[in-house]
């Protein structure tokens, strides 16, 4: 029989997400590494059933529910999570079982935010309640949050550990989306002229500050420096593609180049982050050690990398999540590592694709901000990584263990999906 | 063993390349398919003379409801690749209609299709000069004909 459905190319995309899934798998069963061999085969095999039944599942119903949205970002974030629970199971085992339930969750919330969320559009109606929902999240986690690897941004709620700020980014986003869109004529005209250079007049740069002030608690308060560059990075895209103006871009940065100083004189664990940065090998044995691992391991992946489950990518600290990329590359060499790069650049192309062809302004500063969210993201970690930016630790999305990232993530991608629907 | 996981590797990695590689050729695709169409008025309303068809309400995935359409010379609607317009409902024919710019006027003819052609509710039978604000109907689309010089911002 013809296919004969609408979500042809998701269809065709799915096969390839599948087969490397699968080899994947009998990759790890073959080199006896990870769980997958103490497991036995037989639940390793039900294991990469029971995924690949839940990713087909997902693409049924939205064909089922005649979904007209972007066809390729959910096979390119599948490929995504694949790659990723393949380096879980590999890595650390243990977290295995439960990756795959944070997975489930993840789907889970993207089925029902594109089912539930018709209209994308009410979402700009509530501004100032996401402020305070963003707030009461922050602020909780700062009064009651757990510390782990150095930076205080848990909650602890007893089953699992949840990571309010993963939340907040969406948040955020749709906050910052619908501000702008409200405010983006006044935002637009007002400039003075500073040497030369238009200056925004101070009225308008009160966004600005408020922006930065809330990144600078986050980075003083939760000692968070990842999440707070994705913020304040974000906002800078966002108030650029809003207002098409370069002059807060570069008042934005400067401003940011001015907290991130202060913070680096004030606060030890910043000295320390910058001080590894410049130069690992000084203490290899101790503050340098995880990224001099993370080097080692890039540098012994090669070209094609020692196949998966066949590296020592346990060897650095914090590999499943931070670490991921570097794992990813020291067992698929380069060519692996430059596959999972051109993947985002696809994913960030659609993004800025949707944007483009929403129907609203709200849409497409939407659609933009979540991409730009993403991209940010992305680079921050591989930056990291790689050694080209100072670590901070944050996710790699979609890829690198915990459940919180995993499942905003996906959420993200529900309101992308959502946004082209209309478009 | 040692060669089994060597295949088995470089496998994963053309898998890999192979979904990218596709994927991109799709991009590519999509791309060129709206290229042919003209997107928002923006850009077309510089025209001083022209028209369009807006997709009014649609059965049919290939076309979005708010899409324009640039209408050219000839613009040929139906289910076969080669036309401007593509559909893909079962009930297109595979040459359904044309709109041909003639004498200053744009004309909608059906072109003996099965389920026909229809003007704010008429089925055509013979070339029907297309006034602006018509309504089209084909197989489960309709579209709006709209000519910007009689268009009011």
């Amino acid at each position: 029989m013809m296919y004969s459905g609408t979500r042809g190319h998701e269809r065709a995309l799915f096969i390839y997400v599948i087969l490397f899934f699968w080899l994947g798998l009998f990759s790890l069963l073959g080199t006896g590494n990870g769980t997958v061999a103490a497991a036995g085969i037989k639940q390793s095999l039900l294991f990469g059933g029971v995924v690949s039944l839940g990713l087909i599942t997902v693409h049924l119903l939205l064909e089922k529910w005649k979904f007209r949205g972007d066809q390729f970002l959910f096979p390119l974030t599948s490929m995504l999570s694949a790659a990723g629970l393949v380096m879980i199971l590999r890595l650390k085992p243990d977290y295995a079982m439960r990756q795959f339930v944070w997975l489930f969750v993840g789907l889970a919330a993207f089925l029902v935010t594109v089912r539930l969320l018709q209209n994308y559009k009410r979402l700009e109606d509530y501004k100032y309640i996401y402020v305070l929902a963003a707030l009461i999240l922050l602020l909780g986690t700062i009064l009651f949050g757990v510390e782990a690897g150095g930076a205080r941004s848990w909650i602890d709620l007893g089953v699992a550990r949840f990571q309010p700020s993963e939340i907040v980014k969406i948040i955020l986003v749709i906050f910052l989306a619908s501000y702008l869109e409200d405010k983006k004529e006044v935002l637009t005209v007002g400039t003075r002229n500073l040497w030369g250079i238009p200056v925004p007049g101070l009225q308008y740069v009160g966004p600005l500050l408020v922006m930065w002030g809330f990144s600078l608690v986050l980075l003083i308060f939760q000692k968070d420096l990842g999440t707070a560059l994705i913020f304040f990075g974000t906002f800078l895209v966002m108030i650029y593609i809003s207002t098409g103006r370069w002059s807060y871009v570069f008042f934005g940065s400067f401003l940011f180049g001015l907290g991130a100083t202060a913070c680096y004189f004030l606060f030890s664990h910043v000295r320390v982050r910058v001080a590894i940065w410049l130069n690992p090998w000084a203490d290899i044995e101790g503050r340098g050690y995880q990224i001099i691992q993370s080097l080692f391991a890039l540098g012994s992946g090669g070209a094609f990398g020692t196949g998966i489950g066949l590296g020592q990518p346990n060897l650095i600290p914090a590999v499943h999540t931070d670490f991921v990329f570097s794992a990813w590359s020291e067992e698929t060499g380069l060519v692996g590592a430059i596959a999972i790069l051109i993947i985002y650049c696809f994913i960030i192309y659609r993004g800025f694709r949707i944007a483009l062809a929403a129907q609203t302004g709200f849409g497409a500063l939407l659609a933009a901000g979540l991409t730009s969210l993403l991209a940010v993201q992305t680079l921050v970690i591989v930056g990291g990584v790689t050694k080209l930016l100072p670590l901070t630790g944050v996710t790699l999305p979609f890829v690198s263990y915990g459940g919180s990232s995993l499942v905003s993530s996906y959420i993200m991608l529900a309101l992308l999906m959502r946004i082209s629907a209309e478009g | 063993m040692k060669a089994i996981l060597l295949i088995i590797k470089f496998i994963t990695l053309a898998i890999i390349y192979l979904f990218i590689l596709r994927v991109f050729y799709f991009m590519v695709t999509d791309l060129r398919r709206r290229g042919n169409r003209v997107f928002g008025q923006a850009e077309t309303s510089r025209a001083s003379n022209g028209a369009e068809l807006v997709v009014i309400s649609s059965n049919d995935p290939a076309l979005k409801q708010g899409e324009v359409i640039h209408l050219g010379r000839q613009t040929h609607l139906g289910r076969g690749s080669h036309n401007n317009i593509k559909m893909t409902s079962s009930f297109a024919s595979h040459n359904h209609a044309r709109i041909i710019f003639q004498d200053d006027g744009f004309f909608l003819e059906d072109l003996n299709s099965i389920n026909g052609t229809y003007i704010n509710g008429v089925r055509v039978s013979e070339p029907v000069p297309l006034v602006h604000g018509d309504t089209v109907g084909i197989a489960g689309v309709t579209f709006k004909f709209v000519r910007w010089e009689y268009e009011v911002e």
